[in-house]
């Protein structure tokens, strides 16, 4: 390996070293698409409550089974709702970093937004909430593939 | 006489030296690594891959490197791979500007 001191170089042919900066293990696993998944199902459980009709014959099996439908929807939503907030978590605070703020002034303000719509699409049945949740997780899609320098489309499964 | 540049990929060293940052490459033996300085040595567990940190301390021959960038998940060094021997430092990273030629 060539050898240079202190006191001066000069600026000639020079061989180039490319070495790494990079950050810990996890580096480079991560993707929006698990919080959208999430999110979606959330919505969809939102969808499925706010669409189910009472039972029209009033009887202990009809309540039992009307009962235990709305309860493993809302129970979905809840588990949902708290990956989804897990997820989104995790791309806040382990994927993106201080320079990203740089780009995306509005990243903190998302995150926080779209973490406390997770506890309200928990607490409510609320078709409005879940779309907004919905909206976060796009925005939060579209600042993380801008990072990335790829032209990912918001694509839904649902 | 052909002098060595490194580049840098990634951000650890953010916000002083972001991503594609090139340095001029100090070797030669009158160059000892110091408290402070950026250097250049191989992943202790990728060995053929080389690393760009900075010497946050050295004890007893044994250097202990770190990122620039503040956030705890934004460096790969010696919070995760241990102190380096301090004669597996390669040489110390400068900025043309820093070294003032």
């Amino acid at each position: 390996m060539p050898v240079l001191n202190r006191n001066g170089m000069e600026d000639t042919p020079y061989t180039l070293i490319e070495a790494s900066a990079h950050c810990d293990g996890p580096c480079g696993v991560y993707d929006p698409a698990s919080a959208r998944v999430a999110g979606e199902a959330v919505q969809s459980m939102t969808k499925k409550m706010l669409a189910l009709e009472y039972p029209q014959v009033f009887s202990s099996q009809s309540m039992a089974t009307y009962m235990n439908t709305m309860s493993r929807f809302a129970a979905i939503k809840e588990e949902e709702a708290q990956t989804c907030k897990k997820e989104l978590l995790v791309l806040w605070t382990d994927f993106f970093k201080p320079m990203h703020l740089d780009a995306h002034p509005e990243l903190h303000d998302t995150f926080w937004k779209a973490a406390k719509l997770c506890s309200a699409c928990k607490v409510e049945v609320s078709a409005q909430h879940a779309q907004e949740l919905m909206d976060a997780i796009e925005a939060i899609h579209n600042m993380f593939w801008s990072i990335k320098g790829r032209e990912v489309p918001w694509i839904r499964a649902s | 006489m052909t002098s060595v540049r490194v580049r840098i990929s990634g951000d650890s060293m953010w916000p002083t030296y972001p991503d594609g940052t090139e340095f001029i490459l100090l070797s030669d033996d009158s160059t000892q690594p110091t408290v402070g300085d950026v250097v250049l040595t191989n992943h202790p567990f990728h060995s053929k891959l080389q690393i760009v940190k900075r010497i946050q301390s050295i004890d007893d021959g044994l250097v202990f490197l770190v990122g620039d960038n503040p956030d705890p998940t934004a460096s790969e060094d010696s919070h995760n791979f241990g102190r380096v021997p301090l004669d597996e430092i390669h040489g110390v990273c400068v900025r043309r500007e820093e070294h003032g030629d």
